[in-house]
């Protein structure tokens, strides 16, 4: 029996708190005033509507008092807190377009919690979290290219923390929102919640496209891995990515970081100074911070190798450093003077050392079947230009 | 005839009427006027009304705490309650006689 009659005090409780929430736009003193003293109003109205107490939930209190909206609306217009805009005199079309529609919307989490998605509601608390998570990574890192930042999930730990972080407030907010309804003071909670929502609401589609793109690039970074050349110059691609967050740029194969490119060419002849860039003109490089003071340039381990060795750019014909050129060259940690090294440009090797070539994978690679020699293709070349264009120095021509 | 637009018109001073006859609560307003002829009136409107009738200073208001339930929030009228009863009761019975009138002759003619 008493197990009921609580049953019944709830559901009147849970009416009176949705009154209020819907009332939520009035002074909060006002709306004290008048829901006070409802919840004892509409016990006794149900127990004269031939509504045992023992029985009534809050479908009952709905049929009987129709949806706390509707009853909310009537309460205000009655009280004079708003106009009642069917006849308001001088209100206009626009505040009877305006009302309708706050009214409208305002009937909206009724409707839900009706057709029990409310229920749901614990889901939508997690996923503003999340979207409120890419919407600060957004903000933090637009300017960087790198599509870790959109990713559907965080890859790192601290990144995981983040996320955490973001759902654990959002569903906190959306529990005290949900705990205060059913006390006084739920307004200024109710506002921040819908503040937040309409944001979420907002943002939830570019972010989830994003997200959707920066999987699509994940997915494709994978595939064109397996038709790279020779030389596997994976130019700030999405597969790196996925091996390290802090790294925004260099050169990855399965994951690891590369020092240094060797390349071979159809005989499998070692060739040096070759100059790399990608589909787009970019330089491919390998090091990507080069003074080991300015931030990393940190000592490479090369295989086989036991002191960590530092690599150097070439230069153009302007004198500008030309990281794209492999293979490297370099030398070891302790060819170079450290006692500059606060400042960069003072960073060189020690007096009798110079820069070397780091050891190589291999000193031949195997030769291709199928392609012309490099002699053969530059005499097949020159033979018609020579057949054309006879060499203006030669006295015979 | 649409008995809830004019129902609108004379709310407030059935209100004032009812507590002016005795204190009570919202929905004990709300039977009183139900009981007195007033069927079509809606809870929210009388509740709404007494709260602004307090606000414009003709009525009390005290709160009586209750063992058994919720507690309850009297609404008592006040002087300036009867003074404003007194006036709008010389209205309605004057505005009454005329739409009486009015609608008699149109009757008898």
């Amino acid at each position: 029996m008493t197990g009921t009659v609580e049953r019944a005090h709830d559901a009147v409780a849970a009416y009176v708190a949705r009154v209020r929430a819907h009332l939520a736009g009035l002074d909060e003193e006002e709306v004290a005033d008048l829901t006070d003293g409802l919840a004892g109003d509409l016990s006794d109205a149900l127990q004269d509507a031939d509504l045992a107490a023992e029985t009534a939930d809050e479908r009952d209190l709905v049929r009987r008092f129709g949806t706390p909206a509707d009853y909310a609306d009537e309460l205000a217009v009655a009280a004079g807190l708003v106009r009642d805009d069917v006849g308001a005199p001088g209100g206009g079309r626009w505040r009877t377009v305006v009302g309708r529609g706050r009214r409208l919307v305002a009937r909206v989490p009724a409707a839900l919690s009706r057709s029990g998605v409310s229920e749901l509601a614990p889901v939508w608390w997690v996923l503003r979290g999340w979207v409120f998570y890419h919407l600060v990574l957004w903000a933090l890192y637009s300017s960087t290219i790198s599509p870790v930042h959109r990713d559907v999930l965080p890859e790192s730990g601290p990144a995981w923390s983040a996320l955490l972080a973001f759902v654990v407030a959002s569903v906190w907010l959306g529990l005290a929102v949900r705990r205060s309804r059913e006390r006084k003071g739920a307004v200024l909670l109710s506002r921040v919640q819908h503040v937040v929502t309409v944001a979420a609401v907002l943002v939830t589609a570019p972010v989830m496209i994003t997200a959707s793109v920066a999987h699509d690039e994940l997915v494709t970074g994978y595939h064109d891995r397996d038709y790279a050349w020779s030389v596997v110059a994976q130019y700030e691609s999405a597969g790196a990515s996925l091996a390290t967050q802090s790294v925004e740029d260099g050169v990855y194969v399965d994951g690891m970081q590369v020092s240094n490119l060797f390349v071979y060419d159809a005989q499998g002849e070692s060739l040096q100074d070759v100059q790399i860039y990608d589909d787009r003109g970019r330089p491919v490089q390998t090091v990507t911070n080069p003074y080991p003071t300015s931030g990393e340039q940190l000592g490479w381990m090369l295989p086989g190798v036991d002191e960590e060795w530092f690599l150097s750019p070439a230069s153009d014909a302007d004198g500008r450093q030309r990281w794209n050129v492999y293979p490297l060259l370099g030398a070891p940690v302790d060819s170079y003077d450290w006692s500059w090294e606060d400042d960069p440009d003072s960073w060189s090797l020690l007096d009798g050392e110079e820069l070397r070539r780091p050891p190589s994978p291999f000193a031949k690679a195997p030769a291709l079947v199928g392609v012309e020699s490099k002699e053969a293709s530059l005499a097949a070349s020159d033979s018609p230009s020579a057949a054309v264009d006879p060499d203006p120095t030669d006295p015979t021509g | 005839m649409d008995t809830t637009q004019l129902l609108k018109g004379v709310l407030d001073v059935a209100v004032l009427a009812t507590v002016a006859r005795e204190d009570g609560y919202g929905y004990d307003v709300v039977r009183r006027l139900r009981a007195a002829g007033l069927t079509e009136v809606g809870d929210a409107s009388v509740y709404g009304t007494l709260r602004r009738l307090y606000a414009s200073g003709l009525l009390t208001s005290y709160v009586v705490p209750s063992d058994e339930g919720p507690h309850r929030k009297y609404y008592g009228i006040n002087e300036q309650g009867r003074q404003s009863l007194d006036l709008q009761r010389k209205d309605w019975h004057e505005f009454a006689g005329t739409m009486t009138r009015l609608l008699d002759l149109e009757v008898a003619a």
